[in-house]
């Protein structure tokens, strides 16, 4: 407007130039416009594309939707359960056919919707077993909008249903909850029927008054029942939650509850006893059942305990093992106070039955050999008592010890009843009747044959006044290395009753009072009897009918000798005086003892020193050489054993190789063993007869005259060896001692390897056993030191000191290492030696 | 650069001066647009410079102040334009210190090619407002402009402080301390 105001005043150039100003304004303006248009055109164009794009999104989406609540609306309708889908005001906005199946609603699920649920709740509720527990739990789990699942909830139909819960969100926003009602009556009543069926075992075991325990992995107490509330004073309310092993189990036990929980995880169930602290601290015993049990998952959840009180059953076990224990003290008391017996009684009765021998060398009165006569007499029916006391014990104590050695069995049976036919003043016939096939030497103990002889015969003859004995052998079986013999001793006494046949082997038990009386003795010899005679394998039977005697016999079998027995020739009880020994110390105590040696070398015409004790001993020794040592065992000052022993291992001593020969006054197999052991020669047990003496004498002399003819050709042993031993031993009989040193080398690592295998699987028994087997193995070899250690090993494992037995074994195999090498040296040089 | 920023230009030298400038102007500098801006458009950058430098010989005001002069007057422009961002209960203040996270993230989502400076907030209390202006258009008169209308706007009083962080002018601190 102002430019058309102001056109009028404008000269024509100016007009002109404004003219062009606007023309070009215009067409910059419309450019711009058309720019602008084309620019929007576009753009609208770009809005309507997406525009067209997200509808296109949108109904694929719906369509999605759609689908989904379809399949999910069809699956609830299938959904083998109840399910209810409520909005928050309660309106149904999903429903299906089992629901409405459980809740008897006559309508179809689908015109359900949008109805009111609130509405019908008081209607429903009276399906239910309890209709107002029933309706509170409905309006609670709505107030509460939380997920509550597997309630479960009976109706009086008898149907059980478990119900679940949910409460949905979308976002934060409360959309409604969801009701599901599975129908589990099955299972629920299965379940029932389980429990009650357990409940009812455990009532059974509850009234056996056996406690049950429930408890968790941990051992915290899940149930407690009332039979073991009782057994540990708790109350269950006291027990459950509490651990069980806190609580009750002594701490000494929780290593062996632990052991048992390891069992249980691998599902294994266990009995044990362990002791329980009840709540007023007294402890009671009882044997635990425990057995793992398992959730439906296979899971251990725990384990129950079956408890069942074993105080009373303990208490009587310890006063038996108490009782026990004081009968085999009593037993051991025993056997002591009988070995104590045998030194006791045998020294006297050794020194009179001595005594008595020498007097019959001096020039007597009748009168004073008839009192001599009777002296002798009684001592040996002293002597015959204590040795069958001695005997029983021995052989009950397995201390019998066996020395066996080739025999002729019929010679034996022959002198045996000779001493009786010499003997006997009376009407009886002493009668053998041997067969004559037994042509062999056996194997056997003779001292052993003989007391079984002496005691059957001894027995006949004491019931016998008149008519015969007759000892009878018969041969019943003979194959190449054993012979089956039987011995019968049958005589014409007065016989025995039926009631005595039962009780006549029953120590000390004779025939009766007035038998006992008027025959004397210990009612021990048919014992003794039964018992040797089985040791070969025997049993003795008897026979007898009463007034016209008995007839005792047995079967016996023994090993078949090799050789046959040499016959010695000289006469018993000739006095053949030894040569070689001249000068003698006797070591003794007992007055007695020291008078009957005395004599006995008085009449050898050999001379002696006396010792009273060791320590005497060992200042002679040290002054004098003698040729040899008589030695008691049990002494004042110093015993036979540690004197022997010094005698051995003193230096410069002279009389270092002595033979010794120990007198000891107890019969058992150990005394014996320890005086050779501790380095003795020979061994006597008293009383002894002055042939026994000579008898022993006499082997001396044989081997020192064997180690004299010897002396121009020696071998030496190794000093690394026990030379005084292998010297004794061998003698010069070195092609023996070659032969024994190849056997050991050639027996002795797998005997060793034995050994020690017996050593790691802890067999102490076969252990001692095969120590005990092989210690003279080392001896044998010149390793003398080597079978005191497998002596000592023997003794470990017989006392079961493992500790000891595994040091000493070890031990030994080092030693054992070395040692061996030695003996292969020796048996080199010894082999060239005899080459 | 958006064509409002070309078209307001325009509009404004035409107010001041009269059509006649503004055809010179496009008549001299001759811009490969031809002139025809509309402000739904984008333009060269280099066209607006080089159509202030003419402009800055014809009114004997240095292109920073046009800059400024022109900055103060578009913020008007953009206030009436775009209510929406001042719809909160603001003050120049936060407005100026919500430019880089609160106003920009809109321009870019109208005009994802929108080349826009970066507003580096240092220091921002009731008292003081440190910010770093930094682009390699080089504008910062034209930002000074448009603060200086920002507090034209909320009728508020500030004194300005301008420096330049390097040589080229890319990167400039603007303290702003409240009073007169």
């Amino acid at each position: 407007m102002k430019a058309v105001l102001e056109l009028d005043s404008l000269s024509t150039e100016e007009l002109k130039k404004q003219v062009e100003i606007l023309q070009r304004r215009v067409i910059r303006e419309r450019e711009a416009r058309y720019e602008a248009e084309s620019l929007l055109e576009k753009k609208s164009l770009e809005l309507y594309q997406s525009n067209r794009d997200l509808m296109r999104l949108n109904e694929t989406l719906e369509r999605r939707v759609s689908e989904r609540t379809n399949t999910l609306s069809a699956l609830i309708q299938n959904l083998h359960a109840g399910i209810l889908f409520e909005s928050k005001e309660r309106e149904v906005l999903l429903v299906n056919e089992q629901f409405c199946e459980i809740f008897k609603i006559p309508a179809a699920p689908e015109h359900l919707v949008g109805t009111n649920c609130d509405d019908n709740l008081s209607l429903v509720a009276n399906l239910f077993d309890e209709p107002k527990p029933f309706i509170e739990t409905v309006n609670q789990r709505i107030g509460d909008r939380e997920k509550v699942i597997g309630e479960i909830i009976k109706m009086k139909s008898g149907l059980v249903y478990e119900r679940d819960f949910l409460p949905i969100y979308m976002e934060e926003e409360y959309l409604g909850h969801l009701w599901k009602y599975r129908d589990i009556t099955a299972s629920f009543v299965t379940e029932q029927k389980i429990k009650a069926s357990e409940e009812k075992y455990r009532g059974i075991i509850e009234n056996m008054e056996l406690g049950l325990l429930e408890v968790d992995p941990n051992h915290n107490i899940i149930k407690a029942y009332d039979r073991f509330c009782d057994m540990t004073g708790y109350t269950r309310e006291e027990l459950e939650g509490q651990n069980a092993n806190d609580l009750l189990l002594p701490e000494m036990y929780q290593q062996e509850m632990i052991k048992q929980d390891a069992h249980r995880q691998e599902g294994k169930q266990g009995i044990y006893e362990v002791e329980l602290i009840r709540k007023n601290g007294d402890r009671i015993w009882v044997l635990i059942s425990g057995a793992p049990f398992f959730d439906e998952n296979d899971k251990l959840v725990g384990s129950i305990g079956i408890h069942y009180d074993i105080t009373h059953r303990k208490k009587l076990e310890d006063e038996l093992r108490s009782a026990r224990e004081m009968a085999e003290s009593a037993r051991a008391a025993e056997k002591d106070f009988l070995a104590n017996m045998s030194h006791e009684i045998r020294n006297p009765i050794n020194a009179i039955a001595g005594l008595t021998n020498l007097m019959y060398d001096t020039s007597l009165s009748s009168d004073q050999l008839d009192y001599l006569n009777n002296i002798k007499y009684s001592a040996d029916i002293l002597l015959g008592l204590i040795s069958d006391v001695l005997d029983i014990s021995k052989i009950e104590s397995g201390k019998m010890e066996l020395n066996e050695q080739s025999i002729d069995l019929l010679e034996n049976v022959r002198a045996v009843v000779q001493t009786y036919q010499f003997r006997s003043n009376k009407k009886v016939q002493y009668k053998v009747d041997l067969d004559p096939q037994i042509d062999f030497d056996v194997v056997a103990d003779p001292t052993i044959i003989n007391q079984i002889l002496l005691n059957l015969i001894g027995n006949a003859s004491k019931f016998t006044e008149v008519g015969e004995i007759i000892t009878s052998l018969r041969l019943l079986e003979n194959s190449a290395d054993e012979v089956k013999i039987s011995c019968c001793v049958a005589d014409t006494g007065i016989g025995l009753e039926e009631e005595q046949l039962k009780h006549i082997f029953e120590s000390f038990k004779q025939a009766d009072k007035q038998t006992k009386l008027k025959y004397g003795g210990t009612g021990l010899g048919l014992t003794i009897v039964q018992r040797l005679v089985g040791m070969y394998g025997g049993s003795v039977e008897v026979n007898s009918k009463l007034g016209e005697g008995s007839q005792f016999s047995f079967n016996m079998i023994f090993r078949k000798s090799k050789t046959r027995h040499q016959e010695e020739v000289e006469a018993k009880g000739k006095d053949i005086l030894p040569e070689g020994i001249n000068h003698v110390l006797i070591v003794e105590d007992n007055k007695m003892n020291q008078q009957y040696l005395i004599g006995l070398l008085n009449k050898w015409e050999i001379s002696y020193d006396l010792a009273n004790h060791g320590g005497e001993a060992l200042e002679l020794l040290k002054k004098h050489t003698y040729d040899l040592v008589l030695m008691d065992i049990r002494m004042p000052v110093m015993d036979g054993y540690e004197t022997t022993i010094r005698i051995r291992s003193a230096e410069h001593n002279p009389n270092r190789n002595i033979p010794i020969i120990a007198l000891t006054a107890s019969a058992l197999v150990d005394e014996k063993e320890k005086a050779i052991s501790a380095g003795m020669n020979h061994h006597l047990s008293k009383p002894f007869s002055p042939e026994q003496l000579l008898y022993i004498f006499d082997q001396l002399t044989e081997e020192d005259l064997m180690r004299d003819t010897g002396s121009t050709e020696k071998f030496v042993f190794s000093d690394q060896l026990d030379r005084a031993y292998l010297d004794s031993f061998y003698g010069e009989d070195y092609e023996r001692a070659q032969l024994m040193f190849q056997i050991f080398l050639s027996n002795i690592d797998a005997e060793v390897d034995q050994l020690n295998m017996h050593l790691n699987s802890e067999k102490w028994e076969e252990l001692a056993t095969l120590a005990h087997r092989i210690k003279p193995n080392f001896v044998m070899v010149g390793l003398s030191h080597l079978t005191d250690q497998m002596v000592e090993i023997e003794q470990a494992a017989k006392q079961l000191d493992t500790v000891k037995a595994q040091n000493l074994v070890p031990e030994f195999l080092v030693q054992f290492k070395t040692n061996r090498q030695l003996v292969e040296n020796e048996l080199d040089k010894l082999s060239n030696w005899i080459n | 650069m958006r064509g409002i920023v070309f078209t307001e230009l325009m509009e404004m030298v035409e107010q001041i001066y009269g059509y006649e400038l503004v055809d010179e102007l496009l008549q001299e500098v001759r811009p490969a647009s031809k002139g025809s801006y509309t402000s739904v458009g984008n333009y060269p950058h280099q066209e607006l410079v080089n159509l202030l430098i003419r402009l800055s010989g014809k009114v004997d005001k240095s292109v920073e102040e046009l800059m400024t002069i022109y900055g103060q007057h578009l913020f008007q422009v953009f206030a009436k334009g775009y209510p929406a961002f001042f719809e909160d209960d603001l003050d120049a203040f936060t407005f100026l210190a919500g430019i880089e996270n609160k106003i920009h993230p809109e321009v870019r989502k109208l005009y994802p090619d929108a080349e826009l400076p970066r507003f580096n907030i240092l220091n921002h209390d009731s008292k003081e407002l440190i910010m770093d202006y930094s682009s390699e258009r080089r504008m910062s008169s034209f930002a000074l402009g448009l603060i200086n209308g920002c507090f034209d706007h909320f009728n508020e009083r500030a004194t300005v402080k301008m420096d330049k962080l390097d040589e080229s002018g890319a990167r400039v601190r603007f303290t702003i301390n409240r009073g007169a």
